[in-house]
């Protein structure tokens, strides 16, 4: 399915609150895979990441009236799961008396996600990787955001709770580091590409 | 230094987003992570802006002296969207819409009041039944995870020490409640909607099976036929069937007397699961590292027994005596003589107080039985 443009997901929201249930059963099929994967990345547990999906559409459709328009519907949704996973891993914690919870989520990369075949061999994917896992849990997250969702900073901000300034800082710093770990493999890239 | 392009000044030296303007961006300035870091360039090389593409392009013509940076910073913003999360199965996409539909429409449209957050609600609850049931980890398990009902539309049904109440189920399913224990549930269930309950304590369940009669495998069944004891850390689904469960602090075991019986535990973000037949017993340990969630078989009718306040023994060892006091009553026993374990015992007993229990026990077996606390001798 392509993805559909802020404007359109705009006007789903609206229609949403107006009563639509299909305006935000659209919403839901639009952007389940994304708020599956990003709920994945974040606490590993499928199971879950489906519930919590699933009782926030469910609490959205409830509350829907006292909801307001939104610029980014995805930003917006991407927020929300972020706190209900919060909450429910807190809860989780608790109930096994496990160490208090910490602030953020552990984002971590696979090599599934970086099949690259074309453009290098297992050894820069490895590379690739383990300069990734190696960034703080911030960077990885907002990385993920970036690369993997497309999101601008500004949204980032939004979904993390941080200030526009500081994802800024924190993907140029890790881009920063990405590129002095692999400057062998991208200088033979860009030898390729050019 | 923190942070991207910055000059000596101190100003940042570009706007935050850049539509294009060659003149105002210095861009003949910008180092490899400066060209990282730009949204409008990393929008061009993710290609999600065909503009901001062309502009970039004849940019870069225009100044060749940076066009190694430029390359630089092209090949390892495509790398990073080389990255592609697995595809997810069409299947569960669509049960998890056909989920959302249903809800939506079980929902009556009208129902304008404001609802509370669910995480501060569930900490406050939470908080609640630790406070007054003193239940440990098994109290914070009360709380619903998918809350569907409104507040208001919740039943509890509590009882003191020492009493047993029964109830029956909106469906027709009947449950005996033990001593200290809640159950709580919806008020009103939906024909053709999952059945669920929230147990802290024990109690014993007989279920009606909604399920039409060809469907006898809990596993392979939909939400809806199934009726489901939330009992802490464990979720024990089941069609229609007779079982005991018992969700104390730091213990929780649930015994099969017939049908199937689907447990389900989560823990640290990785769920196991299990199936049980009848006469078994399965049991959670939560402090046990690796495998939590173990089973055995048992003498199943004696589990029941407390239902009706009194044990009945037909040659029964006196082993499974005692692993039925060590499992319900949750005793330690020693025995000075192994042998007796091997020792039958046929009567009835009164099951309600342990003390009365262990006095009648000892007068059959013709042994002395002390206990301390929790710690219980066979002399």
């Amino acid at each position: 399915m392509p993805p559909i443009t802020d404007e359109y997901s705009a006007q789903l929201w609206e229609a949403f609150r107006g009563g639509e249930a299909r305006a935000l059963a659209a919403l839901f099929e639009a952007y389940y895979e994304a708020l599956y994967h990003y709920g994945l990345k974040l606490t590993g547990d499928e199971e879950l990441v489906k519930d919590c999906i699933q009782n926030l559409f469910q609490k959205l459709w409830r509350r829907r009236e006292g909801l307001r328009a939104v610029q980014v519907v995805k930003a917006y949704l991407f927020k929300a799961l972020r706190r209900h996973l919060g909450d429910e891993t807190k809860l989780l914690r608790h109930r096994y008396l496990l160490p208090a919870y910490s602030d953020s989520f552990e984002v971590t990369y696979s090599h599934e996600e970086f099949l690259i075949a074309q453009q290098g061999d297992a050894e820069q994917r490895a590379r690739l990787l383990a300069a990734l896992n190696r960034l703080s849990k911030r960077q990885r997250e907002a990385l993920y955001l970036k690369f993997f969702d497309g999101f601008a900073y500004e949204r980032i901000a939004e979904v993390m709770g941080l200030n526009t300034q500081s994802v800024r800082n924190l993907i140029f710093n890790a881009l920063q580091v990405l590129r002095k770990v692999l400057a062998v493999v991208v200088l033979l890239l860009s030898g390729l590409a050019a | 230094m923190n942070g991207p392009a910055r000059p000596p000044g101190g100003q940042p030296r570009h706007p935050a987003a850049g539509p294009f303007g060659p003149l105002l961006m210095p861009y003949t300035t910008y180092s490899t992570d400066d060209f990282l870091a730009d949204e409008s360039f990393q929008a061009f090389v993710l290609g999600h802006d065909p503009a901001a593409a062309q502009l970039w392009r004849a940019w870069v013509a225009q100044h060749p002296a940076k066009q190694a940076e430029f390359d630089e910073a092209v090949a390892l913003l495509q790398l990073l969207a080389s990255g592609y999360s697995p595809a997810l199965p069409q299947s569960l996409k669509q049960a998890e819409t056909a989920k959302l539909w249903q809800a939506l429409h079980a929902v009556p449209t009208r129902q304008p009041q404001p609802r509370l957050r669910v995480g501060r609600r569930a900490r406050r609850w939470a908080g609640a039944a630790v406070a007054a049931l003193a239940l440990g980890f098994a109290g914070v398990g009360l709380w619903p995870r998918t809350p569907v009902a409104p507040a208001s539309a919740w039943t509890s049904y509590s009882t003191k020490a020492g009493e047993r109440r029964e109830l029956t189920l909106p469906d027709g399913s009947r449950v005996t409640l033990n001593g200290r224990s809640v159950l709580r549930l919806a008020t009103a269930w939906q024909p053709g909607h999952a059945r669920e309950v929230w147990l802290a304590g024990e109690a014993f369940f007989q279920v009606r099976h909604t399920a039409p009669a060809r469907l006898t495998a809990v596993a392979a069944a939909p939400a809806s036929v199934k009726f489901t004891v939330h009992a802490g850390p464990l979720d024990v689904a089941v069609l229609g069937t007779q079982f005991d469960v018992l969700n104390r602090p730091g213990r929780a075991k649930v015994i099969l007397q017939s049908g199937q019986v689907q447990l389900r535990h989560q823990r640290a973000g990785r769920t196991e699961a299990l199936l049980l037949k009848p006469g078994e017993l399965a049991e959670l340990r939560p402090a046990a590292a690796a495998a939590p969630l173990t089973k055995r078989p048992v003498n199943a009718a004696l589990y029941a027994a407390w239902t009706s306040g009194h044990l009945d023994f037909t040659d029964t060892p006196v082993s499974e005596v005692v692993a039925l006091l060590e499992d319900t009553y949750g005793l330690r026993v020693t025995l000075r003589n192994p042998a007796l374990r091997q020792q039958k015992l046929t009567g009835s007993v009164p099951s309600q107080d342990v003390d009365v229990l262990l006095a009648t026990l000892a007068k059959s077996l013709d042994i002395k039985i002390s206990r301390t606390g929790s710690q219980v001798r066979f002399d």
